[in-house]
């Protein structure tokens, strides 16, 4: 069958990479808590723990869904991984707490699917129809609302995640 | 596939001293939202280490003009050995980062960035024809906006980072 115009579209909305000590299990809780909060449905589709010399290798993949409208579903999909890990004792603020130190790869890219219920799905006169739907009809709703919409809303969680793990650039103009 | 042409090709700015990473960051995120740019940020990378932090952040806002044409300026902001510092001035007390900082910025004319004009050869050649001798006052005019906007961020900072000199 043809692509239907703007059917699926993924953005990929930024890469952070750091290298510091983190309250690992914090920092998950707080990015999950983010997503729960703004009513997405959370997956952890994959996890990874494998133990090296220089400290534990973590592959964490999670998929965050949201039935924004009847036509339109949004997608956060998070890929982090976390390289020699190792438990340290650092003292802030007059007490001893537990933190990671680790090289961590955090990647973020949302996807903006259209017609998730496959109700234009079928035959080929139908994906015509749905593709010059897109195309003529409801091209500025779906580039200015959902795609627009949802990388900004995205680029929240990224903001949440670079202020969590205290960067200096964490600021932004909105 | 677009077709990418280089209007400002790294342009740099090289500061060693004091000033604040943050506030340099809002600063050149301010001004592409005030002009009309969406935000990319493609990567983010900090690295503690000994000497201090390490900081490179890769910006690539655009521009969509029209369905044909599209502004692209990329932001490169290289910062090492930053460490906070503790200033006093006119009585108050600033925290500010004290570090070495490299800003590299390159401007970009996308066109055909929907890839309309690519899927024959017929497109592609009537494509080229039509950049080469009839857009060419237009595409003209598109450059100059794009030399325009990095010029003026290249002063805006050039002016924030002076106002941390005295």
């Amino acid at each position: 069958m043809a692509d239907v115009y703007l059917q699926k579209v993924t953005q990929k909305v930024g890469t952070i990479r750091f290298h510091g000590v983190v309250d690992l299990n914090g920092f998950l809780k707080m990015m999950r808590d983010w997503l729960i909060d703004h009513k997405y449905l959370f997956f952890e589709r994959e996890f990874k723990s494998k133990i090296n010399p220089e400290g534990v290798k973590k592959e964490i993949s999670w998929t965050a869904y949201l039935e924004a409208t009847e036509y339109a579903k949004y997608t956060i999909d998070l890929t982090m991984i976390f390289l020699n890990c190792i438990d340290v004792e650092v003292v802030k603020n007059g007490q001893k707490i537990k933190l990671t130190s680790t090289r961590g790869l955090i990647e973020i890219a949302c996807t903006c699917e259209l017609d998730p219920f496959k109700r234009f799905g079928g035959n080929k006169w139908l994906q015509a129809l749905q593709d010059w739907y897109h195309k003529y009809i409801i091209k500025r709703e779906i580039l200015f609302i959902h795609l627009d919409g949802l990388y900004y809303h995205t680029l929240k969680l990224q903001r949440a995640i670079k202020e969590y793990l205290e960067f200096e650039a964490k600021t932004s103009a909105k | 596939m677009a077709e990418t042409e280089t209007i400002v090709e790294d342009r740099k700015i090289t500061y060693e001293g004091l000033f604040s990473v943050s506030d340099l960051y809002r600063l050149i995120d301010e001004y592409f939202a005030k002009i009309g740019y969406d935000k990319v940020e493609v990567k983010n990378v900090e690295v503690v280490k000994p000497e201090g932090k390490f900081i490179e952040i890769r910006l690539e806002p655009y521009k969509t003009i029209t369905d044909y044409v599209r502004y692209v300026v990329s932001v490169r902001i290289i910062c090492s050995e930053i460490k906070e510092v503790e200033i006093k001035r006119d009585g108050h007390k600033l925290r500010l980062n004290s570090g070495k900082a490299q800003i590299i910025v390159n401007g970009y004319l996308l066109t055909d960035w929907e890839g309309k004009w690519e899927s024959k050869p017929v497109y592609y050649v009537l494509r080229a024809l039509m950049n080469k001798y009839v857009f060419q006052p237009i595409t003209g005019k598109y450059k100059g906006e794009i030399a325009q906007n990095c010029e003026q961020l290249v002063s805006n900072i050039k002016a924030f980072l002076n106002l941390y000199r005295y």
